[in-house]
């Protein structure tokens, strides 16, 4: 439903991304990892419109989207959120999500989360705790025309018991059809939520598959932690 | 014609030379410290009619005159940075806040200047006296002829003082990287204040230089601040050699708009260059050393 | 949903009712020359109200305005005197032609940022300037135009255009309380959110410019038939400061705040009198000193000092949050 075809964008000399590529069907959850710098948070602007690839196509539901402005893709149903959370500091969350809907509709898939967000409803967002912004941030993703959700590293800044809650909730999205794409630091975040993940290093991909192919393999662990941990710790 | 056209573009060029300057000098503060000095122009401004007042009201010699004037230029911006600029930085207000501390600070230097010396136009004589430099069908004031090893001798030590002095080299690093530069231990209130001391005492200097030809009074600021930003704009904001490259073009723009198109409407023709630079190369002709850094 | 409906409406009407207030007592008991520094604060609340609208809320800086009050106040003389048209259509026309120019330059010179913004607008402004200067037979050139045909006695012209900001200030709290108020709010805070809400940050910058403009231009079209005459000289840089002076005064948060930055500013001059050429000294240290001491103009004052009182207050061992914060309000 989203394919991503040879994505590479450079700033000045260096790579961010190079030709990366990756599909994701309805309902499935894409992890999309890789050690820091490995360009995974440029891969998402890129697909989102808020940077212009160098090369490469970006389809949505057979459609190319590649260099739509991001509210134009937001429309056709491309939503996404934001490494530090983004929430308009001034309104309600109820605004937020108000403004959500006058952007990209009614309905949509955010029930899940608002019912979470109920209780602070009517409280303005900046006072929210991390936990209450990315929440809110969310909610907003999913409501109104969503289709592809890319989630930037959303479990950052979350204690433990409020990661489980946010799996739960990108599961029970993902179960209503939605595509999501969580690019994620956090390793046992990832390889617990998706279906697949996709390895990014220095721009291009590296491995692909489900979480225990991925965590397996040894190219992988290399990125991550080097050449030597290979040699001798073994996997 | 081409006598004409020949004036023009050699008068535009050493102008142009001195926008370059400013322009530089309106780099070196962004560059230290990420801000736009909205009373670039007015340094400039001081620099001239300070030199006015020690040689008018004072009657010192020249030299004298200059020296107090770069000096209190330095001074002048020494004590906008302390402040007004330290002051607000303690409480790390956005950038837009920095645009309208600027402003404010070029409003208040040039209504002092307005009630201190009025608001004639003040002029001293060429340095070289008032003989005009005849060079074919060239004529022009004595003073052009000052301009050139003028500008070259500040480009090279600006040039120099980035490239050998700590100081240089500390605001090269913060141009690049700012929060870089505070972890090795870069003191960026330190930096700021070099910056704005040695963009006031240039500027000063530029003004000292300039008013022979163009006169001074308290509200030529803003003109100079304009050109001086589009120079840099053109060029790409922070970038040295675009600072000089971007000022020569504004410098023959503006010198060719008056003498061919139109005196009058000199300043609409200049400024809608600025505007269409800024909207057509925000980045700058060589792009600029600081891209704007966003985080998503 | 409800408490933010009466909270509107009881704005909204505690707005009129003062706006009415100062129409019918302020024409029965004031002197005069305070009813010309009310005509002038009144004509001046109105680019305050714009600014507040494109800085405060939109977060873009303008030192041009006065090119649109400059808009407003020509065409108002030009269709009055050499076209005999109303005065009111004579503003309608002004309000048009700033509208359009606003959307022309909105164009491209929005999507620039901060101080690009703010260096292409002063150039904007001088642009206008020296055309005004130079365009004379349809301006007047520097001698300007005469013969505007004027607002009557300072009673009911101070009457008529306290109604007329009145209607406008009324309409504005309204809209602030309203979805619109909310997405300009949201646009100053977080453009790329709001992209990723679906609405274009683009569309609705350049309609909160061309709204700035038309409201500065109503401003310059009072101004024209207060004056009776009018020259390029004072639509200058001066006044664009004078406007973002009564707005960062005032505090750029709310449209009480635009009205009390007029208030402030408009009284200076009156307050100075003999030393009124010190206007614009005093408005370019009132920016300064706004800025570094009261960054939240007038209004912020008393969250200011509720602010640092109760950082006095409080110990240095308590007030700590936990690591995760709590799901109530931060302490501040």
């Amino acid at each position: 439903m989203l394919k991503v075809s040879e994505i590479s964008k450079s700033f000045g000399g260096l790579r961010a991304v190079a030709a990366a590529s990756f599909e994701l069907e309805r309902g499935e959850i894409l992890g999309v990892m890789g050690p820091n710098g490995a360009g995974k948070t440029t891969l998402l602007n890129v697909i989102s419109g808020y940077e212009r690839p160098d090369a490469g196509r970006v389809e949505l539901a057979g459609m190319a989207v590649t260099g739509f402005a991001p509210h134009r893709l937001a429309r056709l149903g491309l939503r996404r959120t934001f490494q530090t959370p983004r929430v308009m500091r001034r309104l309600t969350v109820e605004d937020n999500l108000d403004l959500a809907r006058f952007g990209s509709g009614k309905g949509g898939h955010a029930g899940p989360v608002l019912a979470y967000l109920d209780p602070v409803r009517r409280r303005v967002a900046s006072t929210l705790p991390m936990a209450g912004r990315r929440l809110v941030e969310l909610a907003r993703a999913c409501t109104g025309r969503v289709d592809a959700l890319l989630l930037d590293e959303p479990s950052t800044g979350l204690a433990d018991d409020e990661k489980t809650l946010l799996e739960t909730l990108i599961r029970s999205v993902a179960s209503e059809g939605v595509g999501v794409v969580l690019v994620a630091h956090d390793i046992p975040f990832v390889l617990n939520t998706c279906h697949n993940i996709v390895v990014l290093a220095l721009g291009s991909v590296l491995a692909r598959g489900s979480p225990a192919d991925v965590r397996g393999d040894p190219r992988v662990i290399e990125a991550y932690l080097g050449k030597d941990w290979n040699a001798h710790a073994g996997t | 014609m081409a006598g004409v056209i020949g004036q023009l573009l050699v008068t535009g060029i050493l102008i142009g030379l001195m926008y370059g300057v400013i322009a530089v000098c309106i780099g070196v503060i962004y560059n230290a410290t990420q801000i736009i000095n909205f009373a670039q122009g007015e340094f400039v401004m001081i620099g001239g009619v300070m030199t006015w007042a020690f040689i008018t009201e004072l009657h010192c010699p020249l030299w004298v005159a200059a020296t107090a004037a770069v000096l209190i230029g330095a001074l002048v911006g020494l004590v906008v940075e302390r402040v007004v600029i330290n002051t607000a930085r303690r409480f790390r207000p956005p950038l837009l806040t920095y645009i309208f501390l600027t402003f404010g600070v070029s409003i208040i230097l040039s209504n002092v200047t307005m009630f201190a010396f009025g608001t004639n136009p003040l002029i001293f004589d060429p340095f070289l006296g008032r003989a005009p430099i005849v060079l074919g069908k060239i004529s022009m004031s004595s003073q052009y002829v000052l301009v050139l090893p003028l500008c070259l001798v500040l480009l090279a030590g600006l040039t120099s003082f980035f490239a050998y002095t700590r100081f240089g080299k500390a605001m090269r690093a913060s141009a690049v990287n700012d929060i870089g530069a505070r972890i090795v231990g870069i003191d960026v209130g330190v930096l700021s204040m070099m910056a704005f001391g040695l963009s006031g005492a240039v500027s000063a200097l530029v003004g000292v230089f300039l008013t022979p030809i163009t006169t001074t009074s308290y509200a030529i600021g803003l003109s100079f601040t304009l050109k001086g930003f589009a120079a840099a704009i053109t060029g790409g904001l922070g970038n040295f050699r675009g600072a000089v490259v971007g000022g020569l073009i504004i410098g023959v723009v503006e010198s060719l708009g008056a003498g061919l198109i139109s005196s009058q409407f000199q300043d609409a023709i200049t400024f809608l260059f600025v505007i269409v630079m800024l909207v057509a190369l925000p980045k700058g002709i060589f792009s600029s050393l600081v891209e704007e850094r966003e985080r998503l | 949903m409800v408490n933010a409906r009466r909270r509107a409406l009881g704005e909204a009407v505690a707005l009129a009712l003062l706006g009415l207030g100062v129409a019918f007592i302020g024409r029965m008991f004031l002197s005069d020359y305070w009813l010309t520094v009310g005509i002038v604060i009144a004509m001046y609340s109105l680019p305050s109200l714009a600014l507040l609208l494109l800085l405060g809320y939109a977060g873009r800086p303008s030192f041009g305005h006065a090119a649109f009050f400059a808009v407003g106040a020509y065409a108002s003389a030009v269709t009055t005197t050499r076209l005999g048209w109303h005065p009111l259509v004579g503003m309608l026309v002004g309000i048009a032609i700033a509208g359009i120019v606003a959307y022309a330059i909105g164009f491209p010179l929005l999507r620039l940022s901060g101080h690009y913004l703010a260096i292409a607008t002063l150039a904007f402004a001088i642009i206008v300037r020296v055309v005004l200067e130079n365009a004379t037979p349809i301006t007047g050139g520097l001698n300007g135009i005469v013969g505007i045909p004027g607002l009557g006695t300072p009673r009911s012209a101070f009457f008529v255009v306290v109604i007329l900001v009145t209607i406008i200030y009324t309409a504005a709290v309204v809209i602030d309380h309203s979805r619109v108020g909310r997405i300009l709010r949201a646009l100053g805070d977080d453009e790329r959110a709001m992209a990723s809400c679906g609405i274009n940050p683009q569309a609705i910058r350049t309609a909160v410019f061309v709204a700035s403009a038309c409201l500065t231009s109503i401003a310059g079209s009072v101004y024209a038939h207060f004056l009776s005459y009018i020259s390029p000289e004072p639509f200058n840089v001066d006044m664009s400061v004078l406007f973002v002076t009564m707005m960062l005064v005032g505090g750029t948060g709310s449209v009480w705040g635009a009205l009390i930055g007029a208030c402030v500013v408009g009284v200076v001059p009156a307050v100075l009198s003999v030393y009124a050429s010190y206007s614009a000294l005093l408005y370019g240290v009132a920016i300064v000193a706004v800025l570094l001491f009261m960054p939240q103009g007038f209004l912020g004052v008393p969250r200011q000092i509720h602010v640092a009182v109760s950082r006095l207050r409080r110990s240095p061992s308590s007030g700590r949050e936990g690591v995760r914060g709590s799901e109530t309000a931060h302490v501040e």
